[in-house]
């Protein structure tokens, strides 16, 4: 994206440019970056085992049987299992930014899709793809410039108070 | 699809999708609340998860009424509906240009769809 400004340190991608510096530490910030890129990787890989798992689900309305077939297939344990690792990931990662923040980034899982199907699927690029993935990234680049955190006195009440880092409230 | 038609099962299926997508902000608020409350959090969690699974069912209810190619890009809500919610009952204030970005965000995810 040219149209970040070329002062911008790479790790500076989700830090606002208005919050102040003190706020969000470098470190923090870097593990907040790496936790939203885990988080979509993840996303995008349970994206695609979740679909192996519905197509080989047998042509049945009961839900019984349709259950029972779902438990006989080892990748449905391991999306279970994946599902709870999501889980416990995105909430240590809502306890130190913004929901409104967040979750609009994980959108970034439409781009992995989106270039997994056109170079390993073989998928044919199409223009309305391109505009697609140029929209979210658009989109996300506009929200990493909005401050990580805004809220919340009711939710963390001191936060503001110690702006020495996030990791305080853990 | 005709949508000129009086109300049809696809218009029951948009409901639904619409629906489903208000759900997912109301369980992702849920699941923030849960992260920032260190003793109810369980009660939280488990609110939120409970709401994910009504999601899916109110989803999966709209696909059997609705095009793929019209659910999915409808679904794309979700990013406007959970930033709706953070505003309202978080009351997190990412200023215009958050707002900007998930409207981007929404555009480019609807746009993604299967076959439109």
């Amino acid at each position: 994206m040219n149209t970040n400004p070329p002062a911008d340190a790479p790790t500076a991608h989700a830090a606002s440019p208005a919050s102040p510096p003190a706020a969000s530490s470098p470190a923090s910030t870097r593990l907040i970056v790496g936790a939203l890129g885990a988080t979509v990787l993840l996303d995008s890989f349970v994206q695609v085992l979740w679909k192996r798992v519905a197509v080989a689900l047998p042509d049945s309305s009961d839900p019984w049987a349709l259950g029972a077939a779902v438990l006989h297939q080892p990748a449905a344990w391991l999306l279970i299992a994946l599902f709870l690792v999501q889980l416990v990931l995105w909430m240590r990662l809502l306890k130190h930014v913004d929901l409104s923040f967040a979750q609009p980034i994980t959108s970034l899982s439409y781009l992995g899709v989106g270039l997994l199907s056109v170079w390993v699927l073989g998928e044919p690029f199409s223009l309305r793809k391109g505009v697609s993935i140029g929209l979210i990234l658009c989109g996300v680049w506009l929200i990493s410039g909005t401050p990580m955190r805004t809220a919340g006195r009711g939710l963390h009440p001191r936060q503001d108070a110690h702006p020495a880092s996030p990791e305080h409230t853990a | 699809m005709n949508w000129t038609d009086a109300p049809t099962l696809a218009h029951v299926g948009a409901l639904l999708v619409v629906l489903a997508a208000i759900v997912e902000g109301l369980a992702q608020v849920s699941l923030k609340v849960g992260a920032h409350a260190p003793r109810r959090a369980r009660a939280w969690v488990a609110l939120g998860v409970a709401l994910f699974v009504i999601e899916v069912v109110l989803y999966t209810g709209g696909l059997k009424w609705l095009d793929v190619s019209v659910a999915y890009p409808l679904s794309a809500l979700n990013y406007a509906a959970v930033v709706a919610a953070s505003a309202l009952f978080l009351k997190e204030r990412g200023g215009r240009r958050r707002w900007w970005g998930v409207a981007l965000i929404v555009l480019g995810a609807a746009l993604s769809a299967p076959d439109l």
